[in-house]
């Protein structure tokens, strides 16, 4: 007796979501399984991968305002690897026919020196040519654009964004075959280009210029210009040890990027990536360039997997209405490649229902958002605070806090201690979780090192029936990343050496928020009789841990 | 190296030139005798460790910050153009953040410019 697995097609079966799995030679309806096989994103997918470059020799070059107030204009030459869904493997194949159309994405590398001491171009372009080879197996048309011209000129944010547009017109051009859906634009970029992907969207809807651009990744973004990005789908990849955007100044924080940016957002920090392996261009990887040597880097190819499965993943959601690709979002899913890796996830939805965001004008910690009221029990006064509930904020407070925003602080040195939120008589049955941002605050003496947090939260209907979950059956509040930059090599007084010279300081240790989900079910589960119809309270109950202090924001019922 | 107190003497700027900013180049409408912020000067900066990467440094002439500028790919020279002119002597610094700053021993001399 055989087993089989079927798929519509054997180029396409990675992303079926009507595999039919049954026994040979029995009729296949009686045993078919509606299944999903999603498979590793961070793997290549199906397509063959069809290779293409353009230069300036046949699309020329093109001309930006000099940044920094200057007065002017610099050239630019048109560069770019085409990676496509192709019929067979190979330069200039032909595009694949499975589909009619496939999206483009266009990618964008971040700042660095223009040439090697040869006089060479460092073509840093080619340093995400994985990201768009890796894209193009999945049936996207991906182009890794030239930007070493506008490297070196300082800030130039907006000339990236520029340079992105101007790409879309080649692009455009070059579309003879038709098969590139235009209606279906994504944008990736590393470093200023994470931010310039950013500014080209910005572009794009100040200009009214109607590109597509439904959803956009920044890789270890810049954050010069303080975009508030609302328009499309929004994805951020940071590591805990970048040396480079390391968090020392607002400018180089991509927490306030997603914490400015709308719904529906994702963030995923992971523990151990630093700035230039996400690049595998030579010049970027240099050992007189890499900006975090530390010896618990993860290794090049974490890097790489993170940013293939979680871009994949990302715009199979939102390009192809892939639902289970929320997984890696919702759930704090990761590619099967880098199960090992410690990622925490950031996930807000469009349309929760928000409780508290801790954002009134007043800030008021006795009111929620629904104006109703917050009490507490036994909680202690959080460090340097002089009253138990507390609204702080964690832009402007003071380091290790890295968000754009305001959050609840909340210590406790009783495990009788209990924070409540009122819902009035909320019906909540339009939801599937309850959610909420929380970090353990660094420094604080309440944390024991290098121990997770955990806490119970419950809720209580009208009828005084409640069911409590405890966090860590579905995830975790981690100690935050203690970083060093340089573990393995001890440079000598005076080295060039990138990450010799970068201080290896305990200020950019963060305390960052994770999102976590609680599904609604869960506590279903635990009380069948729990009214999610007329809930009355939210609470958290800190009695799994004897001490601790932590902040929480965007406390609110979701999808 | 525990503590990155090297940043100090990596990072050096030892020299700086000034020129009257050539007609035909983009950033100047023109360069009469009397500079002026519509006849921007030219100035080079040289040292070390002017590395290019996420991170633009503040380059300050005493009050004035230079804003349009290039860092070359030699990374030891910047070349930008100054739309205000500073005080005499004032003190021509670059900083990366973290702590990671350099103070050029030449002051600052409108001098400079007549040896172009």
């Amino acid at each position: 007796m055989e087993f089989f697995v079927e798929g519509t097609s054997a180029s396409t079966a990675v992303r079926d979501t009507g595999f039919q799995y049954g026994i040979e030679g029995i009729e296949p309806v009686c045993d078919r399984v509606v299944m999903t096989n999603l498979g590793d994103p961070s793997q290549p997918g199906p397509y063959p991968v069809g290779q293409h470059e353009y230069t300036e020799a046949r699309e020329g070059t093109f001309n930006l305002p000099l940044p920094g107030g200057g007065v002017g204009t610099f050239t630019v030459r048109r560069r770019a690897i085409v990676r496509y869904p192709a019929t067979t493997s190979g330069v200039d194949r032909p595009v694949s026919a499975l589909d009619n159309t496939y999206p483009l994405i266009l990618i964008l590398h971040g700042n660095h020196r223009r040439t090697l001491p040869s006089g060479a171009f460092v073509e840093s372009y080619r340093g995400l040519e994985y990201l768009a080879s890796h894209l193009a197996s999945y049936g996207f048309i991906a182009a890794s654009i030239d930007a070493d011209d506008i490297n070196g000129r300082v800030n130039a944010i907006l000339q990236r964004g520029e340079a992105i547009l101007e790409h879309l017109q080649v692009m455009t051009r070059r579309n003879a075959a038709g098969k590139i859906d235009f209606g279906h634009i994504g944008l990736i970029g590393h470093s200023r280009g994470g931010e310039g992907v950013l500014a080209a969207q910005n572009l794009n809807t100040s200009r009214g210029l109607g590109h597509n651009i439904r959803g956009i990744v920044s890789i270890a973004p810049t954050n010069n210009q303080d975009f508030v990005h609302n328009t499309t789908p929004y994805l951020v990849i940071y590591g805990s040890s970048d040396g480079d955007v390391s968090g020392a100044a607002d400018g180089v924080n991509p927490f306030l990027i997603y914490d400015r940016a709308g719904t529906p957002k994702a963030m995923v920090f992971i523990y151990g990536a630093i700035h230039n392996r996400f690049s595998t261009n030579a010049d970027w990887l240099d050992p007189n360039n890499i900006d975090n040597d530390d010896a618990r880097a993860i290794s090049e190819a974490d890097h790489q997997n993170i940013a293939k499965g979680y871009a994949t993943a990302f715009f199979e959601r939102h390009f192809r209405q892939i639902q289970e690709f929320d997984s890696q979002f919702k759930r704090n899913g990761r590619p099967p490649s880098v199960a090992a890796v410690e990622i925490h996830h950031q996930f807000s939805e469009t349309g929760a229902l928000v409780v508290d965001n801790f954002d009134d004008a007043g800030h008021n910690a006795a009111q929620n958002a629904l104006t109703l009221p917050v009490t507490q029990t036994d909680l202690a006064n959080p460090t340097g605070q002089a009253t138990p509930l507390v609204e702080f904020d964690l832009h402007a407070g003071a380091p290790p806090f890295v968000h754009a925003t305001f959050g609840g602080l909340i210590a406790w040195d009783s495990n009788t201690a209990v924070y409540r939120s009122a819902l009035g008589s909320r019906d909540v049955t339009a939801f599937q979780v309850l959610a909420f941002r929380v970090t353990q605050r660094l420094g604080s003496g309440r944390n024991p090192a290098n121990t997770a947090q955990d806490f119970f939260v419950r809720l209580t209907d009208t009828a005084d029936r409640s069911a409590a979950v405890q966090l860590s059956t579905v995830t975790s509040i981690p100690f935050p990343f203690q970083r060093h930059d340089h573990s393995v090599h001890a440079g000598p007084l005076g080295s060039q050496r990138f990450v010799d010279v970068l201080p290896d300081s305990p200020a950019l240790n963060k305390s960052a928020l994770k999102t976590i989900r609680l599904p609604l079910t869960a506590f279903k589960t635990e009380n069948p009789q729990l009214d999610l119809g007329a809930l009355k309270t939210l609470a958290f109950e800190f009695r799994q841990t004897a001490r601790g202090e932590i902040v929480i924001d965007d406390v609110e019922f979701s999808n | 190296m525990s503590d990155g107190s090297s940043g100090g003497s990596s990072l050096i700027l030892d020299g700086y030139s000034l020129e009257p900013t050539p007609q035909e180049e983009p950033s100047a409408a023109s360069f009469d005798a009397a500079p002026s912020p519509q006849t921007p000067i030219r100035i080079t900066l040289r040292g070390r460790w002017f590395k290019i990467a996420a991170v633009d440094p503040k380059i300050m002439i005493g009050g004035v910050e230079l804003q349009d500028y290039e860092i070359m790919s030699d990374e030891s020279t910047i070349v930008g153009y100054l739309h205000e002119i500073p005080e005499e002597n004032s003190v021509i610094s670059i900083d990366y953040g973290r702590g990671i700053r350099a103070e050029m021993p030449e002051r600052f001399s409108l001098s400079k410019l007549s040896e172009s």
